[in-house]
């Protein structure tokens, strides 16, 4: 168990550098400069050369990647000129509004999903089967900002009970819950589709495998071979579980921008924009290790659970 | 584990409910037909038979066609210009006259603006996912068959882009090649490339430690030769499966894209673009503000629709 | 359903109230003080720092800056019939040397920063040390390069008493008390406290507001200042949002949570105007004038291909596009401007025309293709996309093809700073620019003069031997009659030389509830908050 954890962590290193390589790449090759909202118009070349030197954005390409590097291993992520913060300080801040709407989400998303799958998995072909089947084909296939735009418009712009955007967490649990309803309810659908999906086919999957034949020929009871159909489909439910964690911590860009969601992927979205680089690379240098950790733990969860898996690991 | 291939009588594997026993009677048949039969041209005939015994697969694939057939005949379809609207005539509503489903914010009809930017929008669904499934194939196999350093270092490079949210990744790409259609298909293709490379070699080892394959390479067939007659084939099974659920999201992905500003430049009539500038009429002209993004749904439905019916259609022994 | 993986989904539940519990620690603000509390959704992507000067251009003044701090004059905000134009402010009175080099200010007496220290000469001349001095102690680099526009004309300063202050200007140079407007003073003690880099986060000026409450990213709250030198302030409590989409800035007004949205989508505007809301437009100086690329062909040294773009823009049409929240521009300032020339015709819509100077300049319909980069979002840009398009069609009316480029607004910026003749840059034939038209006459310099104060030459490649020499004469006379005579002189050349494309001006469209009373709508980017009040009548 420990080797294979040692041996996963120890994989998940290079991917890290790799990450962190691509994205220097991308950020260095978008064209508008990094300075432009530092200087202005009335600055001679020499002062803005300044600006830029001082940026560290004359320096060759290499020296400046490594330069971050080796920064940020040391827990220094820059400094972000056009936000005047530590862009540590701009990460946490974001992380923790991502963190909060990427848990109530992930729990709403994947108990539901888990709660309709096995419903539909165990009984085929019902009705409950297929409004399953219906809910998670539309989960899937409506874009998050469409249904985020419908519950806009219904419920801040129509109805006018709920907050059409912003997260007022440290205004107390109501002013909380109301500001979490919509965004929640448009970034977990998808997942809940995705989990109830993944759920009903393992589950499927199991149930109509040879060893549940067995089980029900050596006499046991119709609720003991559910358990145990139960505890050999989670495997691949926790697998998708762990990637859609994964990419709800990374920030829905789309949901964060609708609703004016403080988070993650708001940050880089609107720093990608602004050119702010060294946001850029830290915040997603950390949503990579995020997601790498993510996975990570399922893997290790997995194997633990499933005994077959850990052999298959090394 | 050998196993003597085994003919199964028709009590083997019944089970409780009338789904379950039908499901183990086709089951049963598949076997039975593959252990007599000549596999490769009657699996796809039968694989087709198979699709259109299923009726909700069908009718999403008719959906589907009919989608592709009004892009591709746009022209004939309607007279109205998507580029060019009259100010005057702008933001009505559906069913006003000459135009069917309204006019946006320029006055432009959005019908034709529906049905030409259904060629940008099922553009942007195919072709990465085409491109992907190529090239991600090609490494997945490759890296499942070599194995060792090689295998590794690939299915690495892999799982570094895997790293990303697929919509960050698709942000990332989308900013630095910068705005236009082509550069959003190269971008969904990247981000694409690693769970179908996944995938592919994950079908790859799984099918390389079976028998037959074993069997041929005894047989003192070459590696290449092993992998396009034996691997590919079941690989490609996978593949296929895989790659028709990635087309409608593939679409989402572009239309994000359009939605965040970095995907074709206006006036471009792409769906996603479309229901970015008209989702300030919302209050204004709701019916109108939301055509688009329906669109994006129903072409999605029903492309995931048709992928499981061709998922289904497909699965046989394994 | 005891096989339910229960046990687990009860600990996550109970993880997660504790998580939502811990974040409903923190208290809200705290019942509405008296003279209402004005909430507002900004257009800006972020908060303006509260630093001296702010940036997030000139939302950042109207919101922050100017509420926070006070400048030695002040823009005359509170009326709307005249162009707002410097006051004394901190300075009660000043006096300048007959060649208009030198400058005698006599401050004010009795002004406190929010935190209680004294406001005299020391603190003007620590700013100017802290904006300009690079080995002063406090010197601080990042509002220095924010700031170095306003001080591009300062030579020296010096404290001559307690109360006065004397600046030397590089030349001859009547503006001074416009840039004057711009330059804010923290207060020395806090600076010196907390140092440059933690200053934004316990700003304090001498304004009609305190910063109370500021959540990068978020939110800023400011509080009456009770004892407010100027006049006593009636409205108790400012709360800004940033949001830069105008449809969610739109929710925000209509769901309650916001009293005051800055540009709404303008096809709102008659639906909000039914629901009882006060739409607030009015002319100010704001405009969009693409600039030509004057670098080289096709619009160097060819004047009619120039007029014949200009006479090919339908204005009113983009306006109706825009439900009338900009109207047509004629020239490059507004009607009713002091610097609007009405000795030169301006440009209106005539195709025939278009269509005669087209071929004049030497192309056939269809000939001739034109790249234009324009901004996809920006606060202070209007509404691009819509524009564009419009621009677009009415140019292929005419049989001129544009290709358009939609960029980030940063990007725009970095044209505008590198200049049109930079490599990566020299395809773009028309670029977009939303100037302040007319709010200062320093405000024309980068767009009109051959070479940019910096030195480096227009961005546009713009250069008239006459427009240098009108807009510096301006700059020079002492009585302010003779200064708009040269500006008027100088649009008068740029209107004969068709130099920009005059496109629209803009309405300043914002949209208050009807509890706010109050407002008035000055001729200015800026606003006088301190008169304004919320609440039922």
């Amino acid at each position: 168990m420990l080797r294979v954890a040692i041996t996963r962590i120890g994989m998940a290193v290079p991917i890290l550098f790799g990450v962190s390589i691509i994205v220097f790449l991308l950020m260095n090759v978008l064209p508008g400069s990094a300075e432009a909202g530092l200087v202005s118009d009335d600055m001679s070349a020499a002062e803005r050369q300044a600006i830029r030197d001082e940026l560290g954005l004359n320096d060759p390409m290499p020296l400046r990647y490594l330069h971050w590097l080796g920064d940020a291993l040391q827990g220094d992520l820059g400094y972000s000129a056009q936000r005047r913060r530590d862009v540590s300080d701009l990460l946490i801040q974001a992380w923790s509004n991502t963190a909060v709407l990427a848990i109530v989400s992930a729990v709403f998303g994947i108990s539901i999903g888990l709660w309709l799958g096995y419903l539909a998995g165990t009984r085929r072909g019902s009705l409950i089967d297929r409004v399953t089947g219906v809910l998670s084909l539309s989960g899937l296939s409506i874009p998050s900002f469409f249904l985020a735009i419908i519950l806009l418009a219904v419920f801040a712009g129509g109805l006018r009970i709920l907050p059409s955007g912003g997260a007022t967490l440290d205004q107390g649990l109501w002013m909380a819950i109301r500001s979490l309803v919509l965004p929640v309810l448009s970034g977990s659908l998808i997942t809940m589709a995705i989990t109830a999906r993944v759920t009903r086919a393992s589950i499927v999957d199991v149930a109509g495998s040879d060893f549940v034949e067995t089980l029900r020929a050596k006499g046991l009871s119709e609720f003991e071979v559910r358990r145990h159909i139960l505890r050999n489909a989670i495997s691949p439910v926790l697998t998708t579980s762990g990637v859609q964690i994964g990419a709800l911590l990374g920030g829905s860009v789309l949901v964060e921008t609708i609703f004016r969601w403080p988070g993650m992927g708001l940050l880089v979205f609107t720093a990608i924009s602004a050119r702010d680089l060294l946001v850029v690379q830290g915040a997603t240098l950390v949503i990579a290790v995020t997601f790498v950790l993510v996975n990570l733990v399922v893997d290790l969860l997995q194997a633990w659970i499933d005994p077959r898996v850990r052999g298959a690991v090394s | 584990m050998t196993q003597v291939p085994v003919l199964l009588d028709k009590n083997f594997g019944a089970g409780t409910t009338a789904a379950d026993r039908a499901e183990a009677d086709r089951r049963r048949d598949e076997w039975n037909a593959a252990r007599t039969s000549e596999q490769s041209r009657s699996f796809w005939s039968a694989t087709f038979r198979r699709f259109l015994s299923n009726r909700v697969g069908v009718v999403a694939a008719v959906i589907v066609l009919l989608l592709v057939l009004g892009a591709i005949f746009a022209p004939w379809i309607t007279s109205a210009d998507p580029l060019l609207g009259k100010p005057t005539e702008r933001l009505q509503n559906l069913g006003a006259s000459g135009h069917l489903l309204g006019t946006d914010e320029q006055g432009r009809d959005m019908l034709a603006r529906v049905l030409y930017g259904g060629r940008l929008s099922l553009l942007a669904g195919f072709v990465p996912t085409l491109g992907a499934a190529l090239i991600g194939t090609t490494i997945g196999v490759t890296a499942g068959i070599l194995r060792g350093v090689v295998g590794t270092a690939l299915m690495r490079t892999m799982d570094m882009l895997y790293a990303f949210p697929a919509i960050l990744l698709a942000i990332a790409v989308g900013a630095s090649l910068g705005p236009g259609l082509t550069n959003t298909i190269i971008a969904v293709t990247i981000v694409f490339i690693p769970p179908v490379a996944r995938v592919a070699e994950s079908a790859t080892r799984r099918v390389v430690v079976q028998e037959f394959v074993e069997a041929a390479r005894l047989s003192g067939a070459g590696r290449l030769r092993v992998a396009r007659s034996q691997v590919l084939p079941n690989v490609l099974n996978d593949v296929i499966v895989y790659a028709s659920s990635l087309v409608g999201v593939a679409m989402i992905i572009a239309a994000s894209l359009s939605f965040l500003g970095l995907g074709s430049a206006p006036p471009a009539p792409e769906w996603g673009y479309m229901l970015n500038s008209l989702r300030g009429m919302v209050s204004v002209a709701p019916l109108v503000a939301i055509v688009p993004g329906f669109f994006i749904f129903l072409t999605s439905v029903a492309f995931n629709l048709a992928s499981d019916a061709l998922r289904e259609a497909m699965d046989s022994r394994l | 359903m005891r096989t339910r993986p229960s046990p687990a989904l009860s600990f996550v539940l109970a993880l997660l109230l504790v998580v939502l519990a811990g974040c409903a620690s923190a208290q809200p603000s705290g019942p509405p003080p008296s003279g209402g509390e004005l909430r507002i959704a900004m257009s800006a992507g972020n908060i303006p720092f509260p630093s001296t000067p702010p940036n997030e251009g000139y939302e950042g003044y109207r919101f922050v800056g100017n509420n926070i701090y006070d400048g030695l004059t002040r823009l005359n905000l509170d009326q709307a019939s005249t162009l707002p134009s410097p006051q004394p402010s901190l300075a009660e009175s000043w006096t300048m040397s007959k060649d208009l080099t030198t400058w005698t200010f006599k401050l004010r007496q009795g002004v406190k920063f929010h935190d209680g220290t004294t406001f005299d000469a020391d603190a003007v001349i620590f700013q100017y040390d802290r904006l300009r001095t690079k080995t002063f102690q406090y010197y601080d680099t990042k509002s220095a390069a924010s700031a170095a526009a306003l001080f591009r004309y300062f030579k020296s300063w010096r404290k001559i008493d307690n109360r006065t202050v004397e600046i030397k200007t590089t030349k001859p140079y009547a503006w001074l008390p416009w840039d004057l407007a711009g330059i804010f003073y923290p207060s020395p003690s806090v600076v010196k406290q907390y140092g440059n880099n933690d200053y934004n986060k316990h700003a304090s000026g001498t304004g009609p507001f305190r910063m109370t409450k500021y959540v990068d990213g978020e939110e800023m709250e400011l509080t009456r200042n009770d004892d407010y030198w100027r006049v006593p302030v009636k409205l108790g409590r400012i709360v800004l949002y940033p949001q830069p989409e105008p449809a969610s800035r739109l929710s925000m007004l209509q769901s309650g949570e916001v009293d005051w949205a800055e540009v709404p989508s303008p096809d709102s505007v008659d639906q909000l105007k039914k629901e009882g809301y006060q739409i607030e437009m009015g002319k100010y100086p704001h405009g969009i004038m693409p600039r030509f690329n004057m670098f080289r062909a096709p619009f160097k040294d060819n004047l009619v291909l120039r007029q014949a773009l200009n006479y090919a823009l339908d204005r009113e049409g983009t306006a109706a596009l825009l439900n009338n929240v900009g109207y047509p521009a004629t020239e490059y300032v507004y009607d009713g401007n002091p610097s609007y020339t009405k000795n030169t015709p301006g440009y209106s819509y005539d195709v025939e025309k278009a269509k005669k100077l087209l071929a004049e300049a030497g192309y056939q319909p269809g000939q001739l293709t034109l790249t234009m980069a324009y901004p996809t979002g920006g606060s202070g840009n209007m509404y691009p996309d819509t524009m564009m398009q419009k621009l677009q069609a009415d140019f292929a009316a005419i049989g001129v093809t544009t290709v358009l480029k939609p960029m980030e607004w940063n990007t725009i910026i970095s044209i505008g700073l590198d200049g049109l003749q930079a490599k990566q840059w020299d395809d773009i034939d028309i670029l977009w620019a939303s100037p302040a038209a007319g709010m200062m006459p320093t405000g024309f310099s980068a767009s009109f003069f051959c070479n940019r104060p910096g030195g480096l030459p227009n961005a546009a490649g713009l250069c008239d031997p006459k427009i240098d020499a009108a807009l510096t004469a301006a700059s020079q006379q002492a009585d302010v009659a003779s200064q708009y005579k040269y500006l008027q002189k100088m649009m008068d050349v740029a209107l004969q030389n068709a130099y920009f494309l005059f496109w629209m001006h803009d309405l300043n469209l914002r949209v208050v509830t009807s509890n706010v009373h109050g407002y008035v709508q000055p001729q200015s980017w800026w606003v006088d908050f301190t008169q304004i009040t919320v609440g039922k009548d």
